[in-house]
């Protein structure tokens, strides 16, 4: 969905604040709707359409999640964010029983991020691998589909990304230079239990797999994708790299020859 | 997806069709060229070339000397063809190293276009008069050449033992040539972690040296590398790894215009260059494999002498001394 079709309820009863807010977001492309109390928000959700609500816990009249309940029941879909600069355990376990998502107002830094990223029907999906190439080719591959992916070139990435996103599904390769794609996986899967991963590695054995489906992941072998044509192109880029390592040794630069031929191996 | 896989094996058999229909024509050029050989069939000295241009590609990794340069010198020496046949597929063998690798190493950032193509365009066009001043020196007594090719060969041999490459040459003053090109650039150290910044210094005189490069690598058949990585390296200051990139890129435009003099001359024969090329690429293949095993250093002395036995020999074969057998 594109972001001018997304209409955002910002609901605060700090004008300076809203008014700060409701500037970042149109910025950011969004369709701005505001509110300075729970009942101006309900009054403009059965007007307006509204796909996502952010509202301040702390209004005087009505609370925050009281809005929200209310705001849900007008629009069943309606994604709903709770901001609040007093948050405790409680609220945040109330706010997550209300299926709605918890900021506190003095870290926003998050926000945006999810924002962009929340799931409007799409399916989020991350993508982690150490090859930007690779990478590249997936992201373009995958945004033809429609989906827009997240990307990230090593597991440090890709947990700070799932940390302020909401991921459906995590698309890792095996062999990082920071972080195994497993242990990566393992660690996505505590962070969030219901997210799907598939695991993509060019160096897979039966070990690997059997570990793969323990973690109820899916397995794939990266040459499997292009099936005959991606064999064809593998032997075609192991052969360019092997005749430039011949070039290099040829000229006398050992040093480089073999540098060339250990990066094929990674 | 399945009409494309029939599309591919359609286009495979077509290929294949018009390779076995073009082979007779093949064996017709080998019966006259491999005429001197004798009483052997016409595939003996096409099977005994591709193992000797195979042990030849693995050699020529392994001590670091360019393959061009030690096919001419050595298929001369001890295979009945003639210069202008071994000449014309040295070429053609120098071609196919560098056009198989030169992809590779401008992806990888190691080869430098600013540089390649200026050089290469001096050379290029010196090594099509090289070619045809060698088919005429030929033509006249191929005697001439072979004297000639002896001294070249002897004088790369002096060339691989005494010169000393400089990893990192110090640049201090860029000229102005060289600032008008452009020529220099960054590259990442992973030994030192440092961006490495070059530039380039006597480029007149580099230039100038590449017109004589040119010249021999259309004259004699050799690939350049040996000479282009010494100028590139120590006379014009780039750094060994872009030297020897960039001299491995710009052989494929060099040779490229001297191979089409000999190939319009009729002296590239498919039978003596297709198991070279393919011998040779195979080998270096096997080569860079062996590297990480063996000791290329006494590899390289090995090469280095056999290829000072091969000058002297092509000297004495040229001037009818008998000396060497």
């Amino acid at each position: 969905m594109n972001k001018k079709n997304v209409s955002i309820l910002l609901v605060d009863d700090n004008e300076k604040f809203l008014d700060s807010m409701a500037q970042r977001a149109q910025i950011k492309g969004y369709n701005v709707l505001k509110a300075t109390n729970g009942e101006q928000a309900l009054e403009i959700a059965s007007t307006h359409t509204v796909h996502v609500a952010v509202v301040d816990q702390e209004m005087p009249g009505m609370e925050g999640l009281v809005v929200i309940t209310k705001l849900k029941a007008i629009l069943p879909d309606i994604k709903t964010l709770l901001l609040t600069g007093h948050g405790d355990e409680k609220l945040k376990r109330a706010t997550e029983a209300l299926n709605s998502t918890y900021f506190d107002k003095e870290d926003i830094s998050g926000f945006w991020d999810f924002l962009a990223n929340l799931s409007l029907g799409k399916i989020n999906i991350l993508l982690v691998d150490d090859n930007p190439r690779f990478l590249k080719t997936l992201a373009d591959r995958i945004t033809l589909k429609g989906h827009e992916p997240l990307t990230a070139l090593n597991g440090k990435q890709a947990l700070e990304i799932m940390g302020s996103n909401r991921i459906h599904l995590a698309i890792v390769d095996q062999q990082m230079p920071d972080m195994e794609g497993l242990v990566l996986i393992t660690q996505l899967k505590k962070i969030d239990p219901a997210i799907k991963t598939m695991l993509l590695t060019g160096h897979g054995d039966e070990k690997l797999k059997e570990a793969t489906e323990a973690l109820n992941s899916s397995y794939f072998e990266k040459e499997d994708m292009g099936s005959f044509w991606g064999i064809f192109r593998k032997i075609l880029n192991s052969l360019e790299t092997t005749m430039a390592a011949a070039g290099m040794a040829e000229g006398g630069d050992l040093e480089d020859a073999l540098k060339i031929r250990g990066s094929k191996k990674d | 997806m399945l009409n494309n896989l029939k599309n591919s094996i359609n286009r495979f058999l077509v290929t294949v069709t018009v390779l076995v229909l073009t082979c007779p024509a093949g064996a017709f050029a080998a019966e006259q060229a491999v005429v001197i050989g004798g009483d052997k069939p016409w595939w003996y000295w096409p099977v005994i070339l591709f193992f000797f241009c195979f042990i030849l590609g693995i050699l020529a990794v392994m001590a670091g000397v360019g393959g061009g340069v030690l096919y001419v010198p050595l298929v001369s020496g001890f295979f009945p063809f003639h210069i202008d046949f071994v000449r014309g597929v040295g070429l053609m063998v120098a071609l196919a190293g560098a056009l198989a690798a030169g992809p590779g190493l401008l992806r990888r950032n190691l080869a430098n276009l600013r540089l390649a193509l200026p050089v290469a365009l001096i050379a290029s066009a010196f090594s099509i008069i090289g070619a045809m001043l060698g088919l005429y020196l030929s033509a006249l007594n191929p005697d001439i050449i072979q004297v000639c090719l002896g001294a070249t060969i002897v004088g790369i041999a002096c060339l691989l033992i005494f010169s000393k490459n400089s990893e990192k040459p110090v640049v201090t003053n860029q000229d102005a040539i060289s600032m008008a090109l452009g020529l220099g650039g960054v590259y990442w150290d992973e030994g030192g972690r440092e961006n490495v910044e070059w530039k380039t210094h006597r480029t007149l005189l580099g230039m100038f040296m590449f017109i004589l490069i040119g010249l021999v690598a259309g004259m004699f058949g050799l690939g350049a590398g040996w000479a282009n990585v010494p100028v590139l390296n120590l006379m014009m200051g780039a750094p060994l790894k872009v030297s020897v990139a960039t001299s491995k890129f710009l052989l494929s435009i060099t040779d490229t215009s001297a191979a089409w003099i000999y190939m319009n001359r009729g002296c590239v024969i498919p039978l003596i260059g297709v198991p070279s090329i393919v011998g040779l690429m195979l080998g270096s293949l096997l080569g860079v494999r062996l590297l990480a095993i063996a000791k290329p250093k006494m590899i390289r002395v090995f090469v280095i002498v056999v290829l000072l036995f091969a000058g002297l020999k092509a000297m004495d074969k040229g001037l009818g001394l008998g000396i060497l057998g």
